[in-house]
Formats: C-alpha cells, structure tokens, sequence
C-alpha cells in the first residue's frame, strides 16, 4: 500500500473509526492510481531541505495559521447551510478545531521563534484566527440548500484535504521537534498529538458519511468524485510546491548574496 | 514521524564515507551501550561551535552533513556503524548522559545515511515503535538518507546472510545554553575510551 492511504488508515484505525471497508478500498484505488505528490519521494526530499530553514519554516507555520483560520470560517458559514444536521455539526465542530489550530500554529511561531514575537506579528496573527462561537443555531430552513450530491461531494473534498493534511502533520512532526529546545520537547509532541488527532478525527466523520453513501448506491460516484477531486488537488499541489522552491532558492540566493557581500 | 530520501547521494560518495569508517583508527567493536550486539564503529561527538574542526578530521562526513543539520541544532552524536551477520540492534531510545549536570538528554532529530545495504543481506530491518499499538518497518536501501523524531523506540533487526551493512547515524540535539556547557565540545569515543570529555 502506497504510504498517503497508509497513513491515513492507520490514523483511523488508531483513534477507532470503526468498519470503513468500502471507503478503505476506494482511498487505496484512487491514491494507488494517482498517487499526490506529498506521498512522493521527491516532494519529502525538497519540503526536509526547506523546513530546515528557520525563515522558511518560521513562515510556513504563519501560513497554516492563516490557512486554519480561513478554512474555519469557510467551514462555519458552509455548516449553516447543510441540511443534514447531523453532518453539519461535524462540520462545525471542524470549523472550532480550525480555528484551534490556527492559534496553535501562531503560538509555535512565538514560541520557538521569540525573536519574531513583536507587536505587528500579533496582532496579524490573532486577526488570523476567528472567534467562533462556541454553539450556532441549527440552519433555518431558508437557508439550507444542497442536493445530496452535493453535500457528498463536500464530504469527499473535505476528506482528501484532510488526508493531506494529516500527511503534512506527519512531515512537520519530526521537523518542528527539531526546532525545540528541551523545554520546549513535551509542549511540542503534546500539539503534534492534539492536531494529528484532530485530522483524524476529521477524515473520520467524512469517511463514515461516504462509507454510508457508498454502500447506498453512491459507490460509483464517489470513485469518480474522488478520482477527479483527487487529480485536481494533485495537480495543485505539484504547482505549489513548484513555486514553493523557486520562491526559496531565489531567497536563498540572494540571502547567500547577501552574506557574501 | 520521519522522512525519508532514496538515492540521497551518489555512489562515489557512499564509498567515499564507507573508505572513511573503515579506514579510521577509531574503527573497532562498537562502544555504544548493550543494546549495540556485535557491531562495529565509533561516536564523534561535538557542539555547533566545533563543526569546524569535526569537518578538518572527518571531511568526508561534510555533504552528509550539509544535507542533514538543521541549523537549531547545537550539539551532535554521530555513529558509523557497521554490521555483518548475526548483528543487531536492540530496541532502545537514543539517549546520553550529561556527567556534569547528572542530566538524561533525548535527541530532538535522528538522522541516518545508509551508506551500504548490501542485497545478500537479509533482516536488519528498522522498527519505528510509533506508540503502544504501531511499529513502523522500514527496510533501507543503499543511499537512503533518513530522518525520523529522536525520541522513538527504535531497534534493528538481526542482520543474517553474507554481506555488510554500513550507515551513519547522526543524533541531532538542540540544547539550551545551560546543557550546551556540559556537552562535550569534541570528542571521539572508541570502546576503548567510551567515556566522552568536556574538552
């Protein structure tokens, strides 16, 4: 088995999601088919030779905190419109633990980075991270809308990019470790643990939503939902990435340019 | 958990630093602790503020190096270790004593090159215990670069066949001023003399 599907079936198996044979088998087709680019060798090799980089790495984790936060808000205001109920308070508990992670990842940024920790950085990273209250009112009915299909299809998306993002979690961990100082080491594992449980938690509720759908008649499309969605956040990815390592060497360069002037 | 390069460097290198292990006057019986069974190497180990000279020893560990620290790394343990058959390493947490500060530090990051996995080898397969219930097996391959977080379980397999398995490993700590002090600056530990020096 390729190592994305790998990782994420060992993550729900861990925190015990119960019986998903179905969707077990159409992850592993699909990322066996078309395997991302954060499962391959050289995508790992270019993302250790940046993150060891104290700028680069001290800004991606202001960009997760952005990206968490921004997901939050988009998952909050969706969840107000789904009109399975059920499912749309897993979705707003995801949103909460969004918004979480985004004041986790800030707080990383101050912590391992003090230097950094200056009163324009604060106030851009608290204005990343959206106060959501605690409780929403269930949809009214106006507002509710979305056939099932399409409400499937938010589960699938929500579902790869949640595996992705467990397998980001998974390349951070050893990385943002690295960065801690002693005092720092059982801070740092106990965060890693609450987000890789988090992200398992949220491939959990969609897998189960899509697990139910498939063995209801759905199971062929959602192996071609996924198929596509899948190939999309593929190709997305490899760009990112692309530009990602241009953006660094160039830095790098002129960083390099700069010392030897 | 941790990563892993395939094909991190060419094969002029990987004999290059096996040349180098082998070749040392420090190689000999491993003098790491009991867990180590009938392997073979030695441990340089050094703060930041020595790489330098670490470097004018043993400079054919430096692209190893470049490619592997990270720079919040301050201090290091490196072990060439070399296995042939009926060796292996039992499960263990890497893990050294600071004398003077009566101190046990865990390494931040664990990073090995696999300088040579010979195919005739059977066994000698790296276990990542991940928690209670998971073990990563990992089976490396000749230039493998690997990296995975210092305070996992970890042991080898017992290596049987023909053949040599050879592989740096190079413990990564990032320590606090205080710790640092008490770390040796740079010593090389052989069995014969594995008591590491503040010097």
């Amino acid at each position: 088995m390729e190592i994305v599907s790998a990782m994420a079936l060992r993550a729900l198996e861990k925190h015990n999601y119960g019986e998903l044979s179905i969707y077990q088998d159409l992850l592993s087709g699909i990322y066996n088919t078309h395997i991302p680019p954060y499962g391959e060798q050289i995508f790992q090799r270019e993302y250790f030779r940046m993150i060891r980089d104290p700028g680069w790495f001290a800004s991606l984790l202001v960009s997760d905190a952005d990206i968490e936060g921004y997901s939050a808000g988009r998952l909050w205001t969706y969840a107000s419109t789904v009109p399975d109920t059920h499912f749309a308070k897993e979705i707003q508990r995801h949103a909460l633990d969004e918004a979480r992670h985004s004041k986790l990842f800030s707080r990383m940024v101050l912590r391992l980075f003090p230097s950094l920790d200056e009163k324009d950085l604060r106030e851009k990273l608290d204005a990343m991270s959206p106060e959501l209250p605690p409780d929403t009112p269930e949809a009214s009915e106006e507002s509710r809308r979305g056939s099932f299909e399409e409400i499937l299809n938010s589960a699938i998306l929500l579902n790869i990019y949640e595996v992705k993002a467990l397998v980001m979690l998974e390349l951070l961990r050893p990385a943002l470790l690295a960065y801690c100082e002693p005092s720092d080491q059982s801070w740092g594992k106990r965060v890693m643990s609450v987000l890789v449980a988090d992200e398992a938690r949220h491939i959990g509720y969609t897998a189960r939503f899509i697990n139910a759908a498939a063995a209801n008649g759905y199971r062929s499309y959602i192996s071609d939902a996924m198929e596509d969605f899948q190939r999309a956040l593929n190709d997305v990815s490899w760009l990112e990435l692309e530009d990602t390592i241009t953006e660094f060497d160039e830095t790098s360069e002129e960083f390099e340019a700069l010392i030897k002037r | 958990m941790y990563h892993l390069t395939s094909q991190a460097f060419d094969e002029a290198y990987l004999q290059r630093v096996e040349k180098g292990i082998r070749t040392s006057p420090y190689y000999g019986d491993s003098p790491l602790g009991e867990e180590f069974v009938r392997t073979k190497g030695f441990s340089i180990v050094f703060t930041r503020s020595a790489l330098e000279q670490v470097l004018s020893k043993f400079a054919y560990l430096a692209p190893f190096l470049e490619k592997a620290l990270f720079a919040s790394s301050n201090a290091f343990y490196i072990n060439p270790l070399v296995m042939g058959a009926t060796s292996r390493v039992d499960t263990h947490v890497d893990c050294r004593l600071l004398l003077e500060e009566n101190v046990r530090i865990i390494p931040n990051l664990i990073s090995i090159l696999y300088t040579r996995c010979e195919d005739d080898i059977q066994g000698g397969n790296l276990l990542l215990k991940v928690d209670k219930e998971t073990t990563i097996t990992l089976t490396p391959k000749t230039g493998d670069l690997l990296h995975f977080q210092g305070d996992l379980l970890h042991s080898v397999e017992e290596v049987t066949g023909e053949g040599l398995r050879v592989n740096v490993v190079c413990e990564q700590y990032n320590l606090s001023e205080d710790l640092l002090k008490s770390f040796p600056k740079f010593a090389v530990l052989t069995n014969e003399d594995p008591a590491p020096r503040v010097s």
